[in-house]
């Protein structure tokens, strides 16, 4: 590790590592921001979108549904399994703690991902759940981002907590292709990959369009959330160590 | 039977797609029957007879369901940082 660098000490509480810039604001202009992007791009799927002629209004769920699991699985998975190694190597609790808030909101994101896609499935395939690949490898996933973040409020010791953590969050970065390709490699009900594939995707424009605003304004939304949990996990580390201290 | 419809993907909303509307691309697929199009012509699905299936309480459920977590997820946040907020500044205070 970078000497100058905030550590956790042997204790239970991390070292103070407080600057004078600590940021504590609850809300700033990105998340504003992204929240009216995200009701924009809702209000443009639900009015301003043409309705399919196979499955009808219930296939506007497919602007939600796939931006969440774009940030989720991809961003969200993806930053957990990178900041978790990256842990294992500088030992730097901002890393942990980006690890921490990466894992959180993608088990919101993923959430919003098996709460929307039932509701698609009861009206498209005539049952809320399948035991399928897709579906239970995303569920599976759910259940280890769930799983890591019980295991972090389990552990008192910081360092082991840290330590652990990054093994665990490593792990998910195993499950991401694999629910990514679940679709190509076993028989299911889930639909295959419409935007997230090698070819054009397969969207008239007016439908694409929509998707893309969307995407945008999802993954800004997650970002935005992160920026969040990440601050809260600073002020929550930073009022631990001064408790620890005084 | 077999009818014409109307299945230009900028033309998809409800009352556009209804069975015997102007046709540009004309289908002898029985209604029974949901047949994709070529997907170089810029059309999506070829309609089902009588418009698209009427599921727009679903629609708005699944939208529903996920305002609810989000807005609930950042309640959350907003919640932790006020407290931890004014745990530090209580802290600052006793100090």
């Amino acid at each position: 590790m970078a000497s100058g660098s905030p550590s956790y000490a042997a204790g239970t509480a991390p070292t103070p590592s407080r600057s004078p810039a600590l940021d504590t604001r609850a809300v700033d202009w990105f998340l504003v921001v992204s929240v009216l992007l995200c009701i924009g791009a809702a209000v443009r799927a639900l009015y301003f979108t043409p309705v399919d002629a196979m499955l009808g209004d219930v296939q506007k769920i497919f602007y939600i549904h796939v931006p969440a699991a774009i940030a989720g699985l991809y961003i969200g998975c993806g930053l957990l399994a990178v900041c978790s190694l990256m842990y294992l190597w500088v030992r730097d609790p901002r890393i942990d703690r980006l690890a921490e808030s990466a894992a959180e909101t993608s088990l919101v994101f993923l959430g919003v991902v098996l709460a929307t896609g039932p509701v698609w499935g009861r009206s498209s395939w005539g049952t809320w759940w399948q035991w399928e690949a897709r579906l239970t490898s995303s569920l599976f996933l759910w259940l280890i981002l769930l799983g890591y973040l019980v295991l972090r409020n389990a552990v008192e010791s910081a360092e082991q907590r840290a330590r652990l953590s990054a093994v665990m969050g490593t792990m998910v970065a195993l499950l991401v292709p694999f629910v990514h390709l679940t679709v190509k490699l076993f028989r299911g009900m889930h639909p295959e990959p419409v935007v997230l594939k090698p070819e054009k995707p397969s969207l008239p424009p007016e439908m694409a369009s929509t998707f893309y605003l969307s995407a945008i304004a999802f993954l800004l939304l997650f970002v935005a959330l992160l920026r969040l949990r990440y601050r809260w996990a600073g002020l929550r580390d930073e009022r631990l160590a001064r408790e620890g201290g005084s | 039977m077999s009818t014409a419809v109307d299945a230009h993907a900028g033309d998809l909303s409800r009352r556009q797609v209804t069975p015997g509307a102007s046709t540009s691309l004309r289908s002898k697929a029985s209604f029974a029957t949901v047949t994709p199009q070529r997907p170089d012509s810029g059309v999506a699905y070829v309609a089902r007879p009588g418009g698209p299936p009427v599921t727009t309480n679903y629609m708005y459920a699944g939208y529903a369901v996920a305002a609810v977590l989000y807005v609930g997820y950042v309640t959350l946040l907003v919640r932790r940082v006020v407290r931890d907020r004014a745990g530090l500044g209580a802290h600052s205070r006793d100090a």
